[in-house]
């Protein structure tokens, strides 16, 4: 199998305060891991640390096999292979919808406006917000945003692409548009690793289920495995908890 | 106390010349201070907005430090003291080296003043731009220059744009200290009047009543265009 990235006993402190211990494993092309875990147990802080959002403090990712702390290697380049959907979307407040999906294309990917217009387009309808290409960003709902902040990820052709919570901010009748899109991506392919707290979408989408807890990867398996015969104590009581909390 | 209007009126009208000489300086002066003095703040701003990171590198560490260190001695200089002072003591110390007229002097004194407020301003519209905005730009690979320039800055200048035009209407009033080095703008224009027909009163309520009338004109039009700015659907060069 194809590895994208390899993450090598990360360690994230911020302060005194030791987030991240030794985190190890690795990404296969068309994989879609869904990292689960209480809150605060460091989820984002890894997927920010896989994007450079964060610096480490020790270990190593790697890229196709290249060092991405390397002094030489080209963050930029790597960052526009790996793209990121945040909780808050993020959308450009000063850009319009079009815009937002054309200038990740043209500054980094250098593509000219016809071309990247046209692949904006191309994206904007697939997550079915073609119609508010001219809107501001500020004109859309919750679940508008991610969908764009989604296609405006897509825009890049993205190697992977991560997803940090990406219906936590929604409407509950949002959330379902947003999972959809994320399936079919799934289907099509598409290498992600997506932070939730939707477990059927773990259940149902992913290949591999990765349960943090304290910084540390707890458990990892097939969904079938984490879901329907977790080893670990950790694991049982977290899901024993969301199913509670859920019902 | 009295005040003769009609003899005010007069004055303006028999010195008509010199006064709308002076309006033009004025306005040029304001105009060109608050531009070049944005301009300035832009950089300066944006300069101390830098965040120094523990993983920075040891020399781009000490090149942050020492960025941060002089822009911070430019704000606390010119904040610091009279422009009147800084213009006496600036066209004096560089009139040797650059053999410059109090025109071109004050245009420079009155733009580098001016920098040093812009740059608090936009400094504090830089981090009132939400992080998040800049870590969507850097996940999709643009760099800190692209980042700033097609992100950051236009949004922190919508976010503080009454406090930036607002620097023209100070301007417009502040310009006036320049005429201790005998930049001939409006209220320099005034004295002269006012020392030859010896109607101090008068002289200075016409001063006084142009004052008004350009802050006020300036005021409206900055309302629109900050109405304008707020209601915009832009349109990015690199998108039509
Ligand atoms: N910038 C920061 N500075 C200091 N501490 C931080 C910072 N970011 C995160 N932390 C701490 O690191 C720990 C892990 O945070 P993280 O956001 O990665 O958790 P999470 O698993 O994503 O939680 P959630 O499910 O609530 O999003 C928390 O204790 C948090 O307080
Ligand atoms: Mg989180």
């Amino acid at each position: 199998m194809d590895t994208i990235i390899q993450v090598q006993h990360l360690k994230k402190t911020f302060k005194q305060l030791e987030v991240l211990h030794d985190i190890n494993f690795d990404i296969h092309k068309g994989e879609v891991a869904t990292i689960i875990g209480s809150s605060g147990s460091g989820k984002s802080t890894l997927l920010r640390c896989i994007n450079l959002l964060e610096r480490l403090d020790d270990g190593h990712i790697l890229y196709h096999g290249q060092d991405i702390l390397e002094r030489h290697f080209d963050v930029n380049q790597y960052r526009s292979k790996v793209g990121m959907v945040f909780q808050g979307f993020n959308l450009f407040n000063n850009l319009t919808v079009l815009e937002n999906c054309m200038i990740g294309q043209i500054k980094v990917l250098k593509r000219n406006k016809e071309e990247a217009k046209q692949i904006a387009f191309k994206y904007l309808e697939k997550v079915g917000m073609s119609a508010f290409a001219n809107k501001s960003s500020a004109q859309l709902s919750g679940g508008q945003k991610q969908r764009v902040a989604i296609a405006r990820a897509l825009c890049m052709n993205p190697e992977v692409l991560l997803f940090d919570e990406p219906t936590s901010a929604l409407d509950p009748e949002m959330v379902g548009d947003v999972l959809n899109i994320m399936k079919e991506l799934a289907n099509e392919g598409l290498t992600m690793i997506v932070v939730t707290h939707e477990m059927e979408f773990a259940k149902d989408v992913s290949s591999r289920v990765i349960f943090m807890d304290q910084g540390v990867i707890a458990e990892e398996g097939t969904p079938e495995q984490i879901f329907e015969h977790p080893q670990e104590a950790r694991t049982q009581t977290f899901l024993k908890r969301y199913l509670k909390t859920k019902e | 106390m009295s005040i003769d209007f009609a003899k005010a009126w007069e004055i303006f009208v028999e010195n008509i010349s010199l006064f709308s000489y002076g309006i033009q300086i004025t306005l040029l002066y304001a105009v060109v201070g608050t531009v070049c003095g944005f301009l300035i703040g832009l950089v300066v701003g944006g300069i101390r907005a830098i965040e120094i990171n523990d993983y920075d590198s040891s020399v781009s560490r000490l090149f942050k430090r020492l960025g941060k260190w002089i822009t911070s001695f430019y704000i606390w200089v010119f904040r610091g003291t009279p422009m009147m002072v800084q213009a006496m003591f600036l066209y004096y110390l560089l009139k040797p080296a650059f053999n410059w007229t109090p025109l071109v002097a004050g245009l420079f004194i009155i733009s580098i003043n001016t920098g040093a407020y812009m740059a608090e301003i936009i400094r504090a519209g830089i981090q009132s731009v939400d992080a998040g905005q800049s870590e969507a730009a850097k996940s999709l690979g643009m760099t800190t220059s692209q980042t700033l320039i097609s992100v950051i800055f236009p949004q922190a200048i919508k976010n503080t744009f009454p406090s930036i035009g607002n620097q023209l209407i100070v301007n417009i009033k502040d310009s006036s200290m320049l005429n201790v080095i005998s930049v001939t703008e409006l209220y320099f224009q005034t004295t002269s009047v006012a020392g030859s027909n010896m109607k101090y009163i008068e002289c200075f309520l016409v001063a006084a009543i142009i004052y008004l009338f350009l802050t006020t004109i300036s005021t409206f039009i900055l309302n629109y265009i900050e109405k304008r700015l707020n209601s915009e659907k832009q349109s990015k060069d690199f998108c039509s």
